[in-house]
């Protein structure tokens, strides 16, 4: 049993009870979050009272700001279930983790001619940095084989795996659907022929419990800003065998255990993957969120808003000419849709008007989009501070949209 | 400042609710003398637009015509009020155009949407065009 107030729980949320916005009602949540009081405060209590480089001060204030920094890492650990700290490797957000491994992962195993898997409908940030990487080394980006309700097919998936085959890289959830891949089975094939997997974990983070091992997975990365953390923040969870074998990504400072002037030797992961300054207050921020998720329970979460879900997807069934893209299983409460005959475009800009935020155009997934055989569409994404009041509203103001655009 | 900025703006100043702005901007949108299909390909397409928008130019007695299309009917009603204004313009005249004036008369304020959809691109290619025109003549 859950003590948490769901359906207040949007007053923990400054942006949202501020007075200009106390009206709105916010479904763009798959593109960034809204940040609770615990995270702002936090930040600026780094800021106010203990502000200091990392990893280098002697002073007591460096050692507190480098204990805060990295009591972080194990509760990422512990969030993600990973066996160490020493897997979860900070970077700027999801796409900065999927450049990290395909560079870094790309030098030392990838050459002319291998092949990287990747699913059709991925988002952008997650096949580009594999495009860019086959196209430097020469090798082949091939598509993994999806069924028609958007799933892997571990059939022909099956088919296409062998020796040359190097990394296969897929979402947890879909940016556009919410829908969510069995990342076992897909794990399970790939290790047949030991390929590691690359999970894109984006839009699973703020929804599901996430167990890194569990998945099997070798390297799994998502997004501080989508879980109620600050923007410029990011995790990725490097397995293990992995962390000595792949290549530094930037180089500098903090990164090296010994330096000459035409040589240097790296110091040893995660620190080897964090060269610089890092984002410390966002870090610091970033577990902040963390832990505000896991008192309230991933799981209670998760229970919360699949019962949003439902109650959306029934409201939104019975809406007249709409084509909602779903096919497998929702994990997150993320909605796309097309009305016939209204512009995806001129639905987002009316629903605004009517203090309805919603995510328009391709999403950053222009291959699901031609997967689909649309331009683009409507999406609404929701949180668990969202409430079935605010999903009535929202049909509401639909129909209000569609008799303005007279369809 | 174009006298028919004046013009828009007044109206803009006459409506009370966002819808009927919305409506006005659609009517406008909907009075666009359509665009011949020939024309919407991707060498006219505005790039940095959430929907599509095609423009082009014709060079007819030392004048610089615009045709347009949208397929989102809240865009092409932005676009009908760019040809409202540019077009049957001179190059030399389109260079003494202010271009910021859109958000000097303060559409932003008018709609509330977060960004004019691609307004500035089509600003921009507008003003290219003139320029060419102005350096050739």
């Amino acid at each position: 049993m859950c003590d948490f107030d769901f359906k207040n729980s949007r007053n923990l949320f400054p942006c949202l009870i501020a007075e200009k916005n106390r009206k709105t009602i916010y479904f763009d949540n798959a593109a960034t979050t809204h940040k609770p009081r615990v995270v702002i405060d936090k930040i600026s209590d780094f800021y106010g009272s203990s502000n200091s480089n990392i990893h280098r001060s002697a002073h007591g204030m460096g050692a507190s700001a480098t204990e805060q920094y990295e009591s972080v890492r194990s509760v990422v650990q512990d969030f993600l279930s990973a066996e160490s700290a020493e897997e979860i490797v900070f970077t700027s957000g999801a796409t900065d983790s999927i450049n990290l491994v395909a560079h870094s992962f790309g030098k030392n195993f990838i050459s002319a001619g291998d092949v990287i898997l990747v699913s059709p409908i991925e988002h952008h940030s997650n096949l580009i940095p594999w495009q860019m990487l086959a196209k430097e080394k020469n090798a082949v980006i091939q598509e993994i084989p999806i069924n028609q309700d958007l799933t892997v097919n571990l059939k022909k998936l099956k088919s296409l795996l062998n020796s040359s085959v190097k990394l296969l890289a897929i979402n947890h959830v879909s940016n556009v659907t919410g829908g969510v891949q069995n990342i076992k089975d897909v794990v399970g094939q790939a290790k047949l022929f030991n390929i590691p997997v690359f999970v894109d974990g984006a839009q699973a983070a703020a929804h599901i419990n996430i167990d890194v091992v569990d998945l099997g997975c070798d390297f799994y990365c998502f997004s501080g800003h989508k879980v109620f953390g600050p923007t410029g923040t990011g995790v990725l969870f490097i397995k293990h065998d992995y962390l000595e074998r792949l290549a530094p990504y930037r180089t500098g400072g903090q990164m090296v255990s010994k330096v000459s002037f035409d040589s240097s030797e790296w110091g040893a992961p995660p620190l080897k993957f964090e060269a610089g300054t890092p984002n410390i207050a966002g870090v610091i921020g970033l577990g902040e969120a963390i832990k505000f998720i896991t008192t309230i329970g991933i799981l209670n979460i998760s229970k919360y808003e699949m019962e949003l879900e439902s109650y959306f997807y029934e409201g939104l069934k019975k809406v007249p000419n709409l084509s909602l893209y779903a096919g497998h299983k929702r994990a997150a409460p993320i909605f796309s849709f097309n009305v016939k005959g209204a512009h995806h475009y001129d639905i987002a800009t009316l629903l605004s008007e009517n203090n309805i935020f919603v995510r328009s155009g391709h999403l950053c997934n222009q291959t699901l989009m031609n997967y689909l055989g649309i331009e683009g569409c409507v999406r609404a994404s929701l949180s668990f501070y969202n409430t079935q009041k605010e999903i009535d509203l929202f049909i509401d103001a639909l129909k209000l949209v569609f008799k303005f655009l007279k369809i | 400042m174009n006298k028919k900025i004046t013009e828009i703006l007044a109206n803009f100043n006459f409506f009370n609710s966002w819808e009927e702005k919305y409506e006005y901007l659609i009517e406008l949108g909907r009075e666009l003398p359509a665009l011949q299909q020939k024309y919407k390909i991707d060498n006219y397409l505005i790039r940095g637009c959430q929907s599509k928008v095609w423009l082009c130019c014709e060079y007819k007695n030392k004048k610089l015509y615009f045709y347009a299309d949208s397929d989102a009917m809240i865009t092409k009603g932005i676009v009908a009020l760019i040809i409202k204004l540019y077009s049957g313009l001179s190059a030399k005249e389109l260079m003494t155009e202010d271009f910021g004036v859109f958000s000097k008369i303060g559409l932003k304020q008018h709609l509330s949407m977060t960004r004019v959809n691609g307004l500035n691109m089509m600003l921009e290619t507008i003003k290219k065009y003139g320029l060419n025109y102005y350096k050739h003549e």
